[in-house]
């Protein structure tokens, strides 16, 4: 498999988990770029589109952030490869159906990867673990100025970054966060989150699964409006939001604790029981447990350095993870069994829960 | 029993249940898990457009109707309204009334205001620059100017040589 490599590396996304981030597990910016005089991927020709590939490798490769890194040819991938890539964010379900002469580049830390040919010519994108914003605009505006250098983007002085859809010209930005709400989840108060943000300009996703019971509690939130604001000031709203976010969340949970502390605990020791015991776990079920431990560990009644691996087995337990990891075709029902074997296994030596801590909270 | 609701394009029964407010104005769309897909609804910035672009059909035919193609792509108005992309930079001049709508509806404003690739505009600048000089030059040679011609020629080489030497 070609990409072997990036899935047995330590990544950002899969080992780097910030220590004591409870709420926001990763921060992403994304920006959207097109070279001037060469129409948009999905109207240029195959020609165009080849020649914008092998321009955009080229400069791409010539950069001190993508040393040692990855370069990759769509077209050239099986469908499990796309699959797989797509469950690390490192492409979007788009770029797996792209018309021919469209690419990948991802650092070695697979922080910063580079979708050629997507929606337009060049969508660039940053990840951090953690709520990190700063450093993450500080990167990708490195990076894009830095191959501002050798490549002509089309930009005008009154809508700025010219992009393929009018919902993304001007900054061309897309910052987000992948935020972990189980407790807003539980209570049913999600809906209500998600229209409250609407109305602020932001948009409300589900990572796995759509809408407000998204499997796993992960959202992400990011800005809609590209226009009109500054980086800088976007970031800004975008961070009050979050913060505001992660208050109803805490709230929630104390909130929980108080109310039927002895509810919330058989959920996590139910999740608990499943995860090293089971052996049928689908997906979305995988998920939902997945988020109890990672409660608990906010809650303190597991270690906190299980944390980094509670977010890699969100990744690793992905369908498409399942059937490289399993090294054989199998079909979902295998699949399944395989999945919880890999918990099992991953999970062995995960200490019995510890709520002494939890409840001398309430 | 209740009707289910049906999807907003085709009969089959909407599963997916849209609201999105923007600067206080709700958007309710009612669809099918196909059409979501096939829509790209799943994202929630090309909701947004899917919807303005459904709402312009319905109000704004004068306004789409007298609009040909976009010269630089060849691209039309129905195909921007059924790709919901443009084909080019040079559409957003080609559209610029639609593009307007648009933007008012679904952005902060509509003047950028953030970075600015100084780096790359100031090479796209210099390019042009040469260019109108090279006409310059020609019409010189063409006028028998040759001293002017001279001139033009001295200035072209030195912007040709400052473009090189910041590669
Ligand atoms: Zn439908
Ligand atoms: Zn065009």
């Amino acid at each position: 498999m070609i990409i072997s490599p990036l899935i047995e590396a330590e990544a950002e996304l899969t080992h780097n988990a910030k220590l004591n981030c409870p709420v926001v597990l990763s921060t992403r910016i994304r920006l959207a770029r097109n070279i001037l005089d060469i129409p948009f991927p999905d109207w240029a020709k195959e020609a165009q589109r080849r020649e914008i590939l092998t321009t955009c490798m080229e400069s791409l490769s010539a950069l001190p952030n993508m040393k040692g890194g990855t370069r990759l040819i769509v077209e050239e991938l099986s469908e499990l490869e796309k699959q797989i890539l797509m469950e690390r964010h490192l492409i979007s379900r788009e770029l797996s159906k792209a018309k021919k002469g469209s690419g990948l580049v991802v650092s070695k830390d697979q922080s910063c990867s580079v979708m050629i040919n997507e929606e337009d010519h060049l969508r660039i994108q940053y990840l951090r673990s953690g709520f990190r914003f700063k450093q993450a605009w500080k990167s990708i505006n490195e990076i894009d100025s830095a191959l501002e250098e050798s490549l002509d983007y089309a930009f005008s002085s009154e809508l700025g970054y010219l992009t393929a859809c009018p919902t993304n010209v001007g900054t061309g930005m897309r910052a987000s966060a992948m935020m972990h709400l189980p407790a807003l989840v539980i209570a049913n108060q999600m809906e209500k989150v998600i229209r409250a943000v609407n109305q602020l300009g932001m948009a409300v996703r589900g990572v796995f699964g759509e809408g407000s019971d998204a499997s796993g509690s992960i959202f992400q939130i990011s800005n809609q409006q590209t226009l009109g604001e500054s980086e800088d000031e976007i970031i800004k709203r975008l961070i009050n939001v979050l913060n505001t976010i992660i208050e109803q969340e805490n709230n929630s949970r104390h909130k929980l604790l108080e109310k039927d502390p002895i509810k919330l605990l058989d959920k996590m020791g139910r999740a608990y029981g499943l995860l090293k015991n089971s052996h049928l776990l689908s997906s979305a079920e995988a998920m939902n447990l997945l988020s109890l431990l990672r409660l608990a560990i906010d809650l303190k009644a597991i270690p906190e350095v299980y944390r980094s691996c509670i977010d890699r087995l969100y990744i690793e337990s992905r369908p498409g993870h399942i059937q490289y990891a399993a090294k054989t075709e199998i079909d979902p029902n295998q699949r399944d069994e395989y999945r919880s074997c890999y918990m099992r296994e991953q999970l062995s030596d995960l200490p019995s829960l510890n709520f002494d801590k939890v409840v001398n909270r309430t | 029993m209740a009707k289910p609701t049906e999807c907003k394009y085709c009969e089959k029964e909407a599963t997916i249940h849209l609201t999105q407010i923007v600067d206080n104005k709700i958007h309710k769309v009612d669809i099918c898990e196909d059409c979501a897909l096939a829509k790209k609804m799943t994202d929630p910035s090309n909701f947004t457009l899917a919807n303005l672009l459904d709402n312009l059909e319905d109000s704004n035919d004068e306004i789409v109707a007298d609009m040909a193609r976009c010269e630089s792509c060849g691209l039309s108005t129905a195909d921007f309204k059924s790709l919901g992309r443009f084909g080019c930079a040079v559409c957003y001049e080609s559209f610029k009334d639609l593009l307007g709508l648009m933007l008012r509806e679904m952005q902060k404003s509509t003047t950028h205001q953030g970075k600015v690739p100084l780096v790359s505009a100031q090479r796209v600048a210099s390019r042009n620059q040469i260019q109108l000089w090279e006409d310059n030059l020609q019409n010189a040679i063409n006028a028998e100017r040759y001293e002017d011609a001279a001139q033009w020629r001295d200035k072209i080489m030195q912007l040709k040589n400052d473009l090189k030497s910041k590669v």
